[in-house]
């Protein structure tokens, strides 16, 4: 959890989040809790109720270890338990080292 | 040159997402039991995937065989025969811990 850049490969099931950007406007500006994570989807507890939203195209503001964070929506669009090793890759191929 | 996975700090980071996901199904059970279900599935699934064991204490918050966690009115525990029997009311299996009698 020290390491912010790890959001990509941590666990996202009751993160607050926020929706900044898509394609689709009526979907900016939904805030709430996440609850469950599939391969292309995420489900965000509202106030009005649980939305699905798709993972790719969109932009997310995520808070993790006691930060806020801008993360874009294709970078996590794999199946929750490949984003482990994925996301660790990812970090590994962008800055050529990982902190621990 | 390939880049080369990095083993340790994955299983550093599944220990903590198994630790988050059965925690979150503890909560999560008395609002959404088959979402605390999903939890548990997916904790598993990390397990496996990246060969981490699951914490002693974790894993007897859960049935082995249909992954629902445990709650009031869905098991059962007896004591026999110097073992510990938690039964699943859902499916049935039977968890067997036995104690053994320590050793003068």
């Amino acid at each position: 959890m020290s390491n912010p850049a790890l959001v990509l490969a941590h666990e996202w099931i009751g993160l607050d989040v926020e929706v900044i950007e898509s394609p689709n406007e009526c979907e900016v500006g939904i805030k709430g809790q996440i609850i469950d994570e599939t391969m292309k989807t995420l489900k965000i507890k509202t106030d009005k109720g649980v939305k699905t939203i798709a993972k790719k195209h969109r932009m997310f503001k995520i808070k993790f270890c006691n930060r806020v964070l801008k993360v874009k929506g294709d970078l996590i669009a794999y199946r929750p338990e490949d984003r482990i090793k994925k996301g660790i890759m990812m970090i590994k191929r962008a800055k050529g080292k990982v902190w621990i | 040159m390939m880049l080369k996975r990095e083993k340790k700090l994955e299983r550093k980071v599944a220990n903590e997402r198994i630790r988050i996901l059965i925690e979150k199904a503890e909560k999560m059970k008395f609002e959404d039991y088959e979402l605390a279900k999903r939890y548990i599935k997916l904790a598993k699934k990390i397990s496996m995937k990246y060969r981490v064991r699951i914490p002693k204490e974790l894993k007897i918050k859960f049935c082995k065989k249909c992954l629902y966690p445990y709650k009031l009115d869905k098991f059962r525990v007896r004591v026999r025969k110097s073992r510990v029997i938690i039964t699943c009311l859902n499916c049935g299996f039977e968890r067997r811990i036995p104690i053994r009698p320590k050793r003068q």
